[in-house]
């Protein structure tokens, strides 16, 4: 049987998705105690689909299950993965897996931009931070999603993720998992990558 | 419908409770830092060109001009407004668009957990600021002054504006400072003891040369900006003479390659000058007039030099030597350039001696495309604006206190009354650049805190507290001059500082912000600034008339880059030296008073001994400055592991055969390296070049010894290094 | 009558400083590892006494150019007014058999875009009147345009060690050999 994306995943789940891994790529996770983070997997359980599959469903368990130590550690690989200094381990740019060069700032980094614009948006330190981090893909994503006012939200949203989200973060998942020394980033990639798949109707989309 | 209903309810509920939990506004909202509605202004999308300035420890100094469309970085090249750069970088230079855009730069200040962990948190510029300003302020009142606080900032961003660092700290009070220079002190003095300080003629002029000896310098890796010169000369008839222990790319492309044993570079100068002695080819009227010493020299020499000896020393030919010396003589104007590395040697700085000598009495220093070149600083007169605070009211005692940069590690563990505490690290990579690095890693661990301002992960950021991000040249304001060239070139902001990153200077004042926050009056470093109101701060009527540009604006709206007027650019043209005495110095009392001979005379060259009998030499790398561009990937894919090079001969008698690893070891450490075999280097001495740390866990310092070289406290406070007389034994890994 | 443009790269004055392939490369914005022209170091007995040479290379612009008569879509051309063997890459299916097929190696596989790369000889300036990226940023000024039916300049040669047999392809590139230095060196 094959699951298709509009039968699996209710607009109100999709966007309580997007908002998670906004958080998530904005830092705002980092500072969660255990009991917070048991919080958050209640409200993720809360959306049945997902926890039904199997990877998902262990990743909740291991989130739900995490030690102090865990999360001691948790802030230092995510910066390893995402933020520096080091040479980071799992991008979060898009043009780092799409550019020729690896580089950020580029053509495809205007290509996201440009999606930005036609809604009326732009990343607040445009030109400082590149456009294409997934934290602002992410939003974008989330904007687009909450406002039926936009002219074709819908096909914008789809565009947008086959022609960027999709292109790219499975890759970064697999990056993330690894590389990553730590349950919670690997819990949460391990999410990601399953809610991505859902995203892109389990096409094979690479 | 109930489905939806119930999903919807529980939508609500997720989000909202997620929200809350994380006590946030939700994403989207004003509160965010994310995307924002569209400022009315569209981003510029035109192509527009600025002009930058390779600010790095090099000869060359270029002008570039960097293509910026949609505020992004598009091509670095050279300026063809400036007849050194002519529109060419090197191909470091070439790299810059990666080293702006590579996603693994330092983007925001980050503090270390447990020094060495890896494990690091984001701070913000606040904290950062607040940490260290209390750690100063803490120093400050434990100690009564602020001498616990060192700083070690030296040549990796040579913009005028990054004096800040310098400046800051001078601001909070006295504090301790690494000293010297690693690179050219030993050659700086001699030419300080024989003329009064370091002056060379301007590169351009190799055209003019009618003779051109390379003594112990590599420009075709190093300089290739003045290569093209040299190469351009050689096609219409200057003859091009090397003399080098290696055969270098440059010496690939001598008329002639004299091979030389390392360190005897003064027997074979004195030697020359013996025969030039003996053949009276040498300028009497010019040593009579503009010199002092000459007939002491002469004595020194008849009495002890002959060309016998000096071929014997040097292992160049007797007849060889006659025949150069007599070209050299006889061939005016003949212009020498003496490399940085011939002088890394304890004998060094007498060597240089003995060269410079040989150029005067053949009357070629104060000629154009003559001159016995090294180094210069005539085009470096500014205000340097950025250092003129001074210690705030009130501050105990005198002065900064000095360690030698040279002996870092050793000398911050010996430092006492107070101790160091706490270190400041800017434009240097001092774990993968200093000798003895085991021994500085040993300072590091007794400071409380290790700060490092720097562009990318390396072991000196590996191993502090707190980095904090900077800009590259694109992303700021300044002004650069060369140490060997006549230009000067207008840095402009060409995009916005990507990420968090902040120039030096924008840090200093940011962090005096800070100080004078939780104590007012403790820096007198202004707190805040417009970049280029600073940058014209640093014009002076000197700098004014020697350039003949009024200032900075002007300076970036005509070509970027000026040259000098052409009265500076040959050196010692009216003879009127800075010696004591006004003359060129072949006795020096000067050089008596800092512990010398005062005459250029030839010192024993430091010798192998039994148990490590291999010489093992470290010059600059063509992919790299010091630690700098060697990590760039664009140039890993041309060389992406560094390598020892050794002779065929030598490889065979350890039964090494190419890229075998080989062990290279010596009383400082070793390291495993594979081997490259080639007959461009002779038998008894392998090659390692200088600068490699990325992927591997060691440097090429790990076995040199903080050894030093001969000369060098007069004009640099500290001697340099000798980093070309290591021994080490080598062994099939 | 029309031009034969080729490549003259002048290995006397090369100083195997990797600028030429990096610019282009910055230039072009090209994936890290692809390169349209490369710097080698050549064989150091070249000329008898050892040296250290390189020499730098792009497309050799062939005049019967085995790219073009190994490509099933008709990607490539050899423009008639001067001889400059474009690839189109609209046309390219990345089936590589140019890469096979010349002897030198030249068209690489950009493994993003799935389409064969390689020098053009940066035509596109050249009508403008500019010249090609390696030429004009080379700091030796050792790289050079000639159109070959104008000029036959002397002493250069088609052949250097690690280069393919000239005969196969009639590459347009000529090279300038370095002349021999004197060495004294230590027994
Ligand atoms: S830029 Fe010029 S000198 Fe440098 S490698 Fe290329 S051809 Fe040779
Ligand atoms: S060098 Fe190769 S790619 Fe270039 S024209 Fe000749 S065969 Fe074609």
């Amino acid at each position: 049987m094959t699951i298709t994306q509009e039968t699996v995943m209710k607009p109100e789940e999709r966007s309580f998705y997007y908002q998670l891994f906004c958080h998530y790529y904005r830092g705002d996770l980092l500072q969660l105690t255990r009991k917070q983070w048991k919080q958050v997997v209640q409200i993720i359980k809360e959306y049945q689909y997902t926890s039904l599959l199997d990877e998902v469903a262990q990743s909740l368990q291991v989130l739900e299950e995490v030690t102090e130590r865990n999360i001691q550690t948790f802030e230092y690989d995510y910066n390893r993965l995402f933020v520096g200094p080091n040479k980071l381990l799992a991008s979060p740019f898009e043009s780092s897996y799409r550019n020729y060069e690896g580089n950020v700032l580029q053509q495809e980094t205007l290509n996201v931009r440009n999606f930005y614009r036609y809604v009326g948006l732009q990343v607040a330190n445009e030109g400082q931070i590149p456009d294409d981090h997934i934290q602002f893909e992410l939003e974008f994503i989330l904007h687009v999603l909450s406002q039926p006012t936009i002219e074709d939200h819908r096909q914008i949203y789809k565009m947008f993720l086959e022609k960027h989200l999709l292109q790219w973060g499975f890759k970064h998942c697999e990056l993330i998992l690894q590389n990553s020394q730590n349950p919670i980033t690997h819990a949460m990639a391990v999410i990601l990558k399953e809610f991505l798949q859902l995203e892109g109707g389990n096409k094979d989309v690479s | 419908m109930l489905a939806d209903n119930v999903s919807r309810r529980t939508f609500l509920k997720g989000s909202a409770a997620l929200s809350t939990l994380l006590g946030l506004g939700a994403i989207g909202s004003k509160a965010t830092n994310g995307l924002v509605p569209t400022a009315a202004a569209k981003s510029n999308s035109q192509k527009q060109q600025f002009f930058n300035a390779c600010p790095r420890n090099c000869y060359d100094t270029c002008s570039i001009v960097t293509t910026v469309e949609d505020g992004r970085i598009t091509f670095v090249t050279g300026n063809e407004n400036n007849h050194y750069t002519k529109g060419r970088l090197c191909v470091k230079g070439n790299t810059y668009p990666r080293i702006v855009y590579s996603p693994d730069r330092i983007k925001y200040p980050m503090r270390q957990k447990g020094r060495g962990s890896g494990n690091w948190e984001r701070i913000s510029w606040d904290e950062a600021y607040t940490i260290i300003a209390k750690k100063m302020l803490d120093i400050k009142k434990e100690y009564g002054n602020t001498l616990p606080i060192c700083l070690n900032k030296y040549s990796g961003n040579f913009n005028i504006l990054n004096y800040a660092t310098e400046g800051m700290l001078s601001s909070i009070g006295f504090t301790t400072r690494a000293q010297g220079t690693p690179c050219d002190p030993a050659g700086s003095d001699a030419q300080a003891f024989d003329m009064g300080t370091a002056y060379n003629n301007d590169p351009e002029q190799f055209m003019d040369a009618e003779y051109i000896i390379l003594w112990g310098a590599n420009p075709a890796w190093t300089s290739a900006h003045s290569m093209y010169f040299i190469e351009q000369a050689k096609e219409k008839g200057t003859k091009l003479v090397v003399i080098d222990p290696l055969i270098t790319q440059t010496a690939s492309k001598a008329d002639e390659y004299i091979q030389i044993k390392p360190s005897t570079d003064g027997a074979l100068a004195l030697g020359m000058i013996r025969y030039i002695m003996d053949q009276h080819l040498y300028d009497e009227e010019w040593v009579n007039n503009h010199a002092i010493g000459f007939h002491e020299f002469v004595s020194y020499v008849k009495k002890n030099i002959t060309v016998e000896w000096a071929a014997e020393k040097t292992g160049v030919p007797k007849p060889v030597i006659e025949r150069i010396a007599r070209e050299y003589a006889t061939s005016k104007p003949a212009n020498i350039w003496i490399g940085f590395g011939m002088q890394r040697h304890t004998n060094g700085g007498s060597m240089v001696r003995a060269i410079d000598a040989l150029a005067a009495l053949t009357s070629n220093i104060g000629k154009k495309g003559g001159g016995v070149n090294y180094i210069g600083g005539e085009t470096w007169g500014f205000n340097y604006h950025t250092m003129s605070f001074g210690a705030p009211e009130g501050t105990e005692g005198e002065a900064d206190r000095y360690v030698n940069m040279n002996n870092f590690g050793a000398q911050v563990l010996d430092a006492q009354d107070p101790p160091i505490k706490m270190m400041w690290i800017a434009c240097r990579n001092p774990i993968a650049q200093d000798p003895e690095p085991n021994v500085v890693k040993k300072a590091f661990d007794q400071m409380d805190l290790i700060v490092t301002a720097d562009l990318y992960m390396n072991q000196t950021v590996e191993y502090s507290d707190i980095v904090l991000p900077v800009t590259t040249p694109f992303e700021t304001v300044g002004i650069n001059v060369s140490y060997w060239h006549y230009w000067m070139n207008a840095n402009e902001q060409a995009i916005k500082p990507l990420y968090e990153t902040k120039s030096d200077l924008e840090i200093a004042m940011g962090l005096s912000k800070k100080l004078n926050e939780l104590e007012a009056g403790s820096c007198t470093f202004p707190v805040s600034g417009n970049l280029v109101e600073w940058v014209e701060k640093e014009f002076n009527d000197d700098i004014r008339k020697l350039f003949g540009v009024k200032s900075w604006d002007e300076l970036r709206k005509n070509g970027g880059t000026v040259k000098a007027s052409e009265k500076v650019t040959v050196a010692w043209e009216d003879l009127k030296f800075r010696t004591p005495s006004g003359k060129y110095e072949f006795f020096s009392k000067k050089a008596v008073e800092y512990g010398h001979h005062p005459l250029p005379v030839f010192i024993e060259e430091y010798k192998a001994n039994n148990e490590y009998p291999i010489r093992c030499i470290s010059p600059h790398w063509k992919l790299g400055i010091h630690s700098q561009f060697q990590h760039i990937d664009w140039l890993g894919a041309i060389q992406d592991h560094p390598f020892v090079e050794m002779h065929p001969d030598l490889a065979k008698k350890y039964s090494i055969r190419e890229n075998d690893m080989v062990n290279v070891r010596n009383e400082a450490g070793y390291l495993t390296l594979p081997a490259k075999l080639t007959k461009t280097v002779p038998v008894d001495t392998v090659v390692m070049y200088e600068g490699w740390w990325k992927d591997v866990h060691y440097t090429e310092n790990f076995n040199v010894k903080a050894l030093p070289s001969d000369m060098g406290d007069y004009s640099k406070g500290q001697r340099g290094i000798a980093f070309h007389d290591n021994f080490v034994k080598i062994e099939k890994a | 009558m029309a031009k034969k443009l080729g490549f003259l790269v002048n290995i006397e004055r090369c100083i195997g400083c990797h600028a030429c392939e990096i610019s282009c490369k910055s230039f072009y914005q090209l994936e890290p590892s692809m390169r349209r022209r490369t710097v080698r170091e050549l064989p150091e007995d070249l000329v008898g006494s050892p040296v250290r040479a390189f020499v730098s290379t792009a497309c050799n612009h062939c005049d019967e150019p085995a790219c073009q008569k190994a490509c099933p879509v008709g990607a490539y051309t050899k423009r008639d007014e001067d001889g400059i063997v474009v690839h189109n890459q609209e046309l390219c299916i990345g089936c590589q058999m140019c890469g096979k097929a010349c002897p030198y190696g030249v068209p690489q596989y950009n493994p993003v875009k799935k389409k064969m790369d390689k020098c053009s000889m940066c035509y596109d300036r050249l009508d403008v009147g500019e010249s090609p990226i390696c030429v004009s940023k080379c700091p030796m000024e050792a790289i050079e345009i000639v159109d070959y039916n104008e000029v036959q300049p002397s002493g250069t040669v088609s052949l250097v060690p690690t280069f393919a047999d000239p005969s196969i392809t009639h590459p347009t590139t000529q090279f300038i050999l370095p002349k021999p230095g004197k060495q004294f060196r230590r027994a």
